[in-house]
C-alpha cells in the first residue's frame, strides 16, 4: 500500500471567527511527565495561523497546521530538504538489495525521545507497523503499500522486505504521519494526548482552537536548539495576523493571501515559496449528478482556472494539473478543456440529459484555507453562465475535515498535500487498497495500473510517458478540478533569523530547527 | 392657549430624530425595494476580471470588488436581504413577545411567573450568542438566521408588553368591560393590544436596528446566506484582508451597516417621542 505523503488535505472554507470566540470545549492538555532535566533557554517564537491545531497523534492528522507543528517534535527516517531531495534525518543511510526488493536502512545513535528512552530499531519497527496497522486509520499508511514486513536487523538498522522494487517508499517516510515513536508510548496508548518524539522540540501544553506550546529539547540530537520556546496560536483572520507580526506579539505569520502580504510594512521580511500543495474542486462520484461524467466534464469545461487563480490570490501562481510542478507536470492542464469552453460545457450537459444543468453543493472551509471563499465565488459563478447551480457550504476546520475524511461531501474545495513524486502523491487516493479512496470519491483499474506502473518504470522516459497518461486519465474523466499552486507566504519579524518556508506545505515550520532570534 | 395636536406623521416629522431616521430609513428601504424589482444599475453578481478593484467612478459610484462586480449594486441587494431578515426576525420576536407579554401582564399569577423566568433565562444568554448557536444548528440561510435573530429578541418585546398590560389591566374601561362580561380575548386584543401598540412599535423599530446588526454578524462570520446572496457582514469579512489597498470594499458595505443602524435609532427615538404624551404635549405647545 502507499499513501500520499504529507497527507494534509486541508480544504477550506469556514468559520474560523467561531473558534476564536469560543471557548474551548476540551481542557487543555498538559504534559503528565516532569520537565527535562535541563531547563529550556532562549526566547519564544511566537507562530499564527488562521487554522488550530486539531490532533496531537501524528499518524492521524491531515490538517496542514498539525503537520507543521508536530513535525517540529517528531523526526522521520528521511526527509526532504529545501530542494526536495531526500536527506537523512533518524536514518544515516539506507540502500536497497536482494533486486530492489530489500530497503535497509542504518539508523542514528545515541537519539533520545523526549520520556528519555533511547532511540532504536525497535521503535521504527513499532512506529511503522501502528501506522499499517487499520486500526489507528493512519492517513499516510498507503505509503507503506508495498512492504511486507518490517524487521530490525541488530538494534541501529531496519530491514523492509518489499512485494515489489519500491522507490517511492522513501517519498513516504518523510510524511509527519510515519513520525518515529517510542515503543513505550505505543503500547501504553499515550499519543494521543501527549506527543512524543526525538526532534528539537517538545510538547509543553494544547489548548484546542487556541494554542500549541512547545520548548526546546535539550537532548536534541541534532544540537542545541537556539530557540526556548515555540507557541503556535490561532488569529482568525491574516490581516489580524499580519497587524500582530507588525506589532512584535507574534514573530512568524503564515498567509496565504497576497494582498496581506503585499502591504506589510518595510519592517516586516515577507518570504515567500510557491508550494507543492495543490487546490483543486474535488468532485465525489458515488451519487447525484457527479457520477455521470459527463457532467462532470461540464464542470471542467465551466470553470475557468485562471480566473479562480486572479482572483484567489491575485495571479499569485499557476494554474496546475493533477503533477503540480516537477518534471512529471501535467501538461496541458487538463485533457478537456485547458482553457474555458461553454461551448463545450453545454454540449456535456446536453449528452448528460441535463441541458438547463443541474444542482450540486460544495462545501468550503476558510478557516483552513482563507482563498476558498473567494475560489468558490467565482467557480460559482463560472457554473452559473451553464445554468449549473453550485450551493457553497462553508464549514469550521474540524467539521470540513471529519467529513472530507468520511466523503460526506458531494464537491470539495480542497487543499491538498503533494510531493515530488506523482505516486506517492496520489497512491494513497487511487492506488490499490488507497486509503483515502473514501474522500478522493473515484477509482479505477486504469489508475491503479497507471500508479503502479509509473512506481516501477525504471527510466526517466518511461516515467515521464506513464505520468502524463496518468494526468490525461485523471482530467479526461474529470475525476477533479485541479485548479492551482500557489505561493505560501510568511511574516517574519526582523528579530527571528535563518527562517525560511519549505516548498512543502507541512514543512513550513521546518527551518525552526535552526533559526535564531535576536 | 394651545394649539390641536399634531397628527402621527406630522409629529414624527416634527420630530428631528424622528426626521433623520425617516431619511435614512427611507434611504435604505428605497435602496432595497430598488434591488428588489432588479432595478440596480449592474447584475450585482455579474463578475468582470477586467474592472476587478476599481476605485469610485461615476461609472460605478462604490467602486468595484475583487471580483469586478459593482460595489452599488452589491450593495442595494446586501440591503434588502438585510432588510428581509430584519423585518421577519422582528415580526417573530414582536408577534411571539407581545403575545406573551400581554397574557403574562394580563393573567398574572403562575402563567406570568412561567413565562416571566423563560424570559429571565433567555435574558441570561446575550441575543447575538443564542443566534448563533441557533443558526449553527439549523445552518446558514436567510430564514435561518431570521429565526436565530428573532427568538434572541423575543424577551425584550415581553418585558417592554408586559409592564404597561400590568397597569392597563386595572384601568376603568378594562374593569368596566369585565362587568360588562367582554371575553379575556376580546379584552386583550381590542382593548389592551390597541393601548400597548405605540410601545412596540418603538421597540420593533430599536429591534430592526439590532437585527440588522445581528445580520451582518452572523454574516461576517460565515453563519448567514450562502453566495451568491449578498450579505453586508459577508462582503465587510471578504474585503477586510483588501482594507489597505482597495479601502472602497470594506466602506461600502459598512456605511450601509452603520446608516441602517443609526436610521432604524433615529426613527424609534421619533416614534418614542411622538407615542410619548408628554412629548406630544410639548411637540404641541
Amino acid at each position: 500500500m502507499k499513501i500520499a505523503r504529507t497527507a494534509a488535505l486541508l480544504t477550506v472554507a469556514g468559520l474560523a471567527p467561531l473558534a476564536a470566540m469560543a471557548t474551548p470545549l476540551t481542557a487543555g492538555i498538559e504534559p503528565a511527565q516532569a520537565a527535562p532535566t535541563m531547563a529550556a533557554s532562549g526566547a519564544t517564537v511566537v507562530v499564527a495561523d488562521t487554522s488550530s491545531v486539531q490532533k496531537l497523534d501524528p499518524d492521524v492528522v491531515t490538517n496542514f497546521l498539525d503537520f507543521q507543528a508536530l513535525g517540529l517534535i517528531y523526526d522521520q527516517l528521511v526527509q526532504y530538504n529545501s530542494k526536495l531531495q531526500l536527506v537523512p534525518d533518524l536514518a544515516t543511510s539506507w540502500s536497497y538489495s536482494n533486486g530492489g526488493k530489500v530497503l535497509t536502512f542504518q539508523l542514528r545513535h545515541g537519539v533520545h525521545f523526549d520520556d528519555g528512552s533511547l532511540f532504536t530499531s525497535a521503535d521504527v519497527v513499532a512506529s511503522l507497523q501502528r501506522a499499517v496497522n487499520p486500526k489507528t486509520g493512519d492517513a499516510s499508511a498507503s505509503f507503506l503499500a508495498n512492504v511486507k514486513t518490517i524487521v530490525a536487523a541488530g538494534p541501529y538498522a531496519v530491514k523492509f522486505l518489499l512485494s515489489r522494487p519500491d522507490t517511492s517508499v522513501l517519498n513516504g517516510l518523510t510524511s509527519v504521519n510515519l513520525s518515529i515513536m517510542p515503543t513505550k508510548a505505543i503500547a501504553a496508548g499515550t499519543l494521543a494526548k501527549q506527543p512524543d518524539g526525538t526532534g528539537p522540540f517538545e510538547f509543553v501544553s494544547w489548548s484546542p482552537g487556541n494554542s500549541f506550546v512547545m520548548q526546546a529539547n535539550p537532548h536534541y540530537w541534532g544540537g542545541k536548539v537556539k530557540i526556548g520556546e515555540v507557541k503556535v496560536e490561532t488569529i482568525p483572520s491574516e490581516q489580524s495576523i499580519a497587524s500582530a507580526v507588525e506589532a512584535g506579539t507574534v514573530q512568524v505569520g503564515l498567509l496565504t493571501q497576497p494582498q496581506v502580504a503585499d502591504h506589510l510594512p518595510k519592517s516586516v521580511r515577507v518570504d515567500k515559496v510557491l508550494d507543492l500543495t495543490y487546490r483543486a474542486l474535488m468532485l465525489q462520484d458515488r451519487k447525484g449528478p457527479l457520477a455521470n461524467l459527463d457532467n462532470r466534464l461540464a464542470i471542467a469545461c465551466a470553470v475557468d482556472r485562471q480566473q479562480v487563480l486572479e482572483d484567489s490570490v491575485f495571479g499569485q501562481g499557476q494554474v496546475v494539473g493533477p503533477v503540480p510542478l516537477g518534471p512529471f507536470a501535467s501538461k496541458p492542464v487538463s485533457a478537456v478543456c485547458p482553457a474555458p469552453n461553454l461551448a463545450s460545457a453545454k454540449r456535456y450537459l446536453k449528452k448528460a440529459g441535463d441541458p438547463n444543468g443541474f444542482s450540486f453543493t460544495a462545501m468550503t472551509s476558510t478557516a483552513l484555507d482563507p482563498t476558498s471563499s473567494a475560489q468558490a465565488t467565482v467557480a460559482q459563478a463560472n457554473l452559473a453562465k451553464v445554468g449549473i447551480k453550485m450551493h457553497i457550504q462553508n464549514l469550521a476546520g474540524d467539521a470540513y475535515i471529519q467529513d472530507w475524511l468520511k466523503g460526506k461531501f458531494q464537491a470539495a474545495f480542497a487543499w491538498n498535500g503533494a510531493d515530488p513524486n506523482p505516486y506517492t502523491m496520489y497512491g494513497r487516493y487511487f492506488g490499490t487498497g488507497a486509503n483515502l479512496g473514501v474522500p478522493a470519491g473515484y477509482g479505477s483499474a486504469q489508475l491503479e495500473k497507471l500508479l503502479l506502473q509509473g512506481d516501477t518504470a525504471t527510466s526517466a522516459g518511461a516515467q515521464r510517458a506513464t505520468w502524463a497518461q496518468f494526468s490525461r486519465a485523471l482530467t479526461s474523466q474529470a475525476v477533479w478540478i485541479w485548479l492551482f499552486t500557489a505561493y505560501d507566504y510568511a511574516a517574519v519579524s526582523p528579530t527571528v533569523h535563518g527562517f525560511s518556508l519549505q516548498p512543502t506545505n507541512s514543512t513550513s515550520l521546518y527551518s525552526l530547527r535552526t533559526a535564531t532570534v535576536s | 392657549m394651545t394649539r390641536r395636536r399634531p397628527g402621527f406623521l406630522t409629529g414624527l416629522w416634527l420630530n428631528p430624530a424622528g426626521r433623520a431616521g425617516c431619511v435614512l430609513v427611507g434611504l435604505v428601504v428605497v435602496g432595497g425595494l430598488l434591488a428588489a424589482v432588479g432595478a440596480t444599475p449592474y447584475n450585482a453578481q455579474l463578475q468582470n476580471p477586467l474592472t476587478t478593484l476599481k476605485g469610485p467612478s461615476l461609472s460605478h459610484p462604490f467602486g468595484t470588488d475583487q471580483f469586478g462586480r459593482d460595489l452599488l449594486s452589491l450593495v442595494l441587494e446586501g440591503l434588502w436581504v438585510s432588510l428581509k431578515i430584519a423585518f421577519l426576525a422582528v415580526a417573530i420576536a414582536g408577534v411571539a413577545g407581545t403575545l406573551a407579554g400581554i397574557i403574562a401582564g394580563y393573567l398574572g399569577r403562575w402563567t406570568s411567573a412561567l413565562i416571566m423566568r423563560v424570559t429571565d433565562m433567555l435574558f441570561a444568554i446575550p441575543a447575538i450568542l443564542l443566534a448563533l448557536a441557533i443558526v449553527t444548528a439549523l445552518g446558514p440561510g436567510a430564514l435561518d438566521s431570521a429565526l436565530a435573530i428573532g427568538v434572541g429578541y423575543v424577551p425584550i418585546f415581553v418585558r417592554v408588553v408586559r409592564g404597561p398590560v400590568l397597569s392597563l389591566r386595572t384601568a376603568g374601561y378594562v374593569q368596566a368591560g369585565r362587568v360588562l362580561g367582554f371575553s379575556s380575548t376580546r379584552l386583550l386584543f381590542r382593548h389592551i393590544l390597541p393601548n400597548v401598540a405605540g410601545t412596540v412599535a418603538v421597540q420593533a423599530s430599536l429591534a430592526l436596528a439590532w437585527s440588522v446588526l445581528a445580520e451582518a454578524s452572523l454574516s461576517f462570520l460565515g453563519l448567514g446566506p450562502p453566495p451568491p446572496t449578498a450579505s453586508l457582514g459577508e462582503m465587510v469579512s471578504q474585503s477586510s484582508s483588501l482594507a489597505s489597498q482597495a479601502w472602497w470594499t470594506l466602506a461600502a458595505p459598512s456605511v450601509a451597516i452603520v446608516v441602517a443602524v443609526i436610521g432604524f435609532n433615529f426613527l424609534g427615538d421619533g416614534l418614542r417621542d411622538v407615542f410619548d404624551p408628554r412629548s406630544r404635549t410639548a411637540l404641541a405647545a
